[in-house]
């Protein structure tokens, strides 16, 4: 199935890095309560709506406190609500308050559909391709970290059947603690002798190394990036040459209305809710295929 | 076709008097599936490395190798690397990225080959040993068998000519080592790859491989076909008989005037066709126990973690003192779980452990772990964590004064080890491994050894040893309980053997009813009687009943 994840890395990379820039850099709630929407409606197709109800008891009171407390804060804007004490709590700051609680919880929303999308390993992939080197490295290293771990458990377990820490004391403890790290140092440079080997054995340093990963760019991907481009240049555009964000203080000052607003906001819509969209049509067609079956 | 030649090849490590591989030569045809044989020490994985460029120790070569008619030094360096793919003991520290699909691409990453060629041999290696179900997963969530294929597959994908593997199903449970086994088979009858590798376990080898080279120290005994190997060996009663499979060793206590056979069928036929079976049934030395059990289990019930499967489900056993008591089972079946319950490392949820009558709860752990209980981990590297094996010995006598040097040296002696106090515990064979870490625990004079899979590794020699050595233990009334997978290393050294299954154990009995009952699980010697004389399960007991009947 071809889902929003199971496209070509970079391309999701490039497509959080426009939303999310796009909803944290626009004060403008129009643009806040669209990328919220979106990315509740990808997370709730991608991992459920019992998760997205989840989601939702969280950040609900994250938002209340947000607007709520902003006032308590900033005592900007013209339109006085009441006073608290010598303090007067304007409409324009409890709004500002809640567009901007809006937008933090977009973006925190959009943060996990990313984590959930581009899993480590992708992630590795797209840096692997600026830095070779580094990749390697670092992907020798998440081979080590859990062989390492699992051979000081057993060490340790040996070492406590032996009866190396059965005689309490402070003092003992930490010197059998010592005894294992040590012997944990010698095997690992142990393994790391046949690692090197294995690594020799199969051609290692002997020319320039090519990078080969299992994500390849086909028709679909091309198809993807060409319209997440469109959009965000869309709104890349607008914004550069429109103003398109709210201003609050000392009153509310909304955008001026034009063609190029409505562009924008269309654009940004569309591209807030294609992962969505893609999720929903595949998990259609899916459907039908196997009601055919 | 020749492919690989070497003509008086010796090699002498720095330092060492002694040649670790001396005056070889031998001449390998392309397409032949060879199999070097020896005990631990002997220079076959010396021998094997010298083979591979990349991997050759450094010390001083003489004589030449020739591999498809050039010699060794005059290869270019990246002809060499893909012409001989070399797969090694340990499947773990062999792998070197985190995921299997990379691991299977690391090779050809490393010639430089563009990625849609790295694409088409990938997907193909991953057909081919069935990987495509674990393709995407990390390298570490996968067991030893798939682990060792994926390093077979990940070398295999370079294309070479020759594969030399060096003592690649060490580390493997018997199933997924006999799985290995066929798949180089596989691959030496269907792409008619050349394939050199070293191993002890020869009771699946022999019979599938074209030539045998036999070392002793550093030397070549024979280099022969099977048969002949097998044959001569049998002749001259030479101790690598212990290696050799259960069929040559019937034949070898027999001295028929007939071919030898290797396979458990040649083996059956020889006994049928040579020897009566008047006397049908063998009888077994009489088993009686102490009456005072060391060990029980009540109802035991054990699970990782909260959410986790039931490993054990209410399992009930009784040990008594003094005897050698074998678990047998296949892999996750509770095994190591079960030592882990006896020596207090877990607890149950629920039933109960008693040691010596007692409910474990009761004594304290010095009590346990010091003069009670000792328990030898699979790994026996686990054990030692000092700079010389002396040095750890001497964490466990606690008094640096003379009392102690002469415990060790008694332990040493006992265990044959006296040679090596002095060597870094790393530096040493499998086998010596398991005597020093054996010998630590010895120290610490329990009553009750807990021993996970130690033939793990063990050359058939090192395997008569530590029966040798864990008889004496009994005779001093110690209590021996295994986990092991090895059946007939179970046969010869258990006083009584049970099966692990479904969380609980099925059956515990003396090793000649226990096995002559199975008909899969059982030893190459019992495979062989069966259905002529009853209850013999060693090869000799089959020797024996052999005699008594005599030619007929």
């Amino acid at each position: 199935m071809r889902n929003f994840g199971s496209y070509h890395p970079l391309i999701l990379m490039l497509y959080f890095a426009s939303v999310i820039m796009t909803s944290m850099f626009t004060l403008n709630p129009v643009i806040s309560v669209t990328a919220l929407c979106g990315a509740a409606l990808f997370l709730s197709t991608v991992s459920g709506a019992r998760e997205a109800r989840k989601l939702i008891l969280i950040y609900v009171p994250m938002l209340i406190l947000f607007s709520v407390t902003n006032p308590f804060f900033s005592h900007n804007g013209a339109t006085t609500l009441f006073y608290l004490g010598n303090n007067s709590i304007t409409l324009e700051s409890l709004l500002y308050g809640a567009v901007s609680g809006v937008t933090v919880i977009s973006v925190m929303l959009w943060y996990k559909a990313y984590i959930e999308t581009v899993t480590s390993d992708k992630f590795l992939y797209v840096f692997g391709r600026l830095m070779p080197k580094a990749s390697l490295v670092i992907s020798t290293v998440f081979r080590f970290i859990p062989m390492f771990l699992r051979q000081s458990k057993r060490v340790a377990s040996s070492q406590k059947a032996m009866g190396l820490y059965a005689s309490g004391g402070r003092f003992p403890r930490a010197r059998g603690a010592m005894r294992v790290i040590s012997a944990l140092v010698t095997w690992s440079l142990e393994n790391a002798m046949d690692t090197a080997a294995s690594m020799k054995a199969r051609g290692y340093g002997q020319r320039c190394r090519s990078g080969y990963s299992i994500y390849s760019f086909g028709r679909h991907d091309a198809a993807l990036l060409l319209l997440c481009a469109v959009l965000a240049a869309a709104t890349l555009v607008c914004n550069a040459f429109f103003r398109v964000e709210y201003i609050f203080y000392p009153v509310i000052v909304a955008p001026e209305h034009g063609k190029l607003l409505y562009v924008f906001y269309i654009s940004y819509a569309a591209l807030v809710f294609l992962p969505c969209l893609i999720e929903l049509k595949e998990k259609a067609k899916w459907k039908y295929f196997e009601l055919k079956i | 076709m020749e492919i690989l030649r070497t003509e008086n090849l010796s090699f002498t490590y720095p330092g060492s008097a002694k040649k670790a591989v001396c005056d070889i030569s031998l001449s390998v045809s392309g397409g032949d599936f060879i199999v070097v044989c020896g005990e631990s020490g002997c220079g076959k994985t010396t021998l094997l490395k010298l083979f591979k460029k990349e991997l050759a120790p450094f010390g001083k070569r003489e004589g030449q190798i020739y591999i498809g008619g050039v010699p060794h030094d005059e290869a270019s360096g990246s002809d060499d690397v893909s012409r001989i793919g070399f797969v090694l003991q340990d499947p773990d520290s062999q792998i070197v990225t985190d995921k299997v699909w990379h691991e299977l691409a690391f090779g050809l990453e490393n010639l430089g080959v563009d990625s849609q060629k790295i694409r088409r041999r990938v997907s193909e290696m991953a057909s081919y040993f069935g990987i495509q179900g674990w393709f995407r997963k990390n390298t570490d969530e996968l067991s030893g068998g798939q682990k060792q294929l994926l390093n077979l597959a990940s070398v295999m994908v370079m294309q070479p000519d020759i594969l030399i593997l060096d003592e690649p199903t060490s580390q493997l449970d018997p199933i997924a080592a006999a799985d290995f086994i066929a798949t180089l088979q596989k691959l030496n009858r269907e792409l008619g790859l050349t394939i050199i590798m070293s191993e002890h376990r020869l009771e699946d080898v022999l019979p599938v491989a074209d030539k045998v080279l036999l070392m002793r120290d550093g030397a070549a005994l024979y280099f022969d076909t099977p048969r002949c190997v097998a044959s001569r060996l049998a002749a001259d009663g030479d101790r690598m008989l212990y290696g050799m499979p259960g069929a040559v060793r019937i034949y070898s206590g027999l001295r028929v005037d007939a071919p030898c056979p290797l396979t458990v069928r040649e083996g059956r036929s020889f006994v049928r066709g040579n020897f009566g079976n008047d006397i049908s049934g063998y009888e077994a030395p009489g088993y009686s126990h102490s009456g005072e059990a060391a060990v029980e289990l009540k109802g035991v019930w054990y699970r990782y973690g909260r959410g986790g499967p039931d490993v054990l489900r209410g399992a009930e056993l009784t040990v008594y003192r003094g005897e050698i008591f074998c678990i047998l089972g296949g892999n996750g079946t509770g095994k190591t779980t079960v030592l882990g319950i006896i020596s207090g490392l877990l607890e149950p949820f629920t039933g109960k452990v008693l040691l010596n009558g007692k409910k474990i709860k009761s004594y304290r752990p010095v009590d346990i772990y010091r003069g009670m209980i000792s328990y030898l981990p699979q790994d026996p590297k686990t054990v030692f964590v000092r700079e010389s094996v002396r040095e750890d010995l001497m964490e466990m006598t606690e008094n640096d004064d003379d009392e102690g040097a002469k415990r060790i040296s008694a332990v040493a002696e006992r265990l044959g080890i006296g040679g090596l106090l002095d060597r870094h515990p790393y530096d040493l064979s499998g086998g010596e491994q398991q005597k020093c870490a054996l010998a630590k625990l010895l120290l610490l004079e329990p009553k009750i050894v807990l021993l996970d899979e130690p033939t793990k590794g063990l050359d058939a020699f090192s395997k008569r040893e530590l029966i040798k050595i864990l008889k004496e233990l009994q005779n001093n009334g110690v209590t021996v309980i295994i986990v092991t997978h090895d059946v007939e290393f179970a046969a010869v050294a258990a006083e009584r053997c049970a099966l692990m299954f479904d969380g609980g154990f099925v059956s515990a009995d003396t090793p000649e009813r226990f096995f002559s009952d199975n008909s899969f699980y059982t030893t190459a010697a019992n495979r062989i009687a069966r259905g002529w004389y009853h209850g013999a399960v060693t090869c000799e007991a089959v020797v024996e009943m052999c005699r008594r009947n005599g030619g007929g």
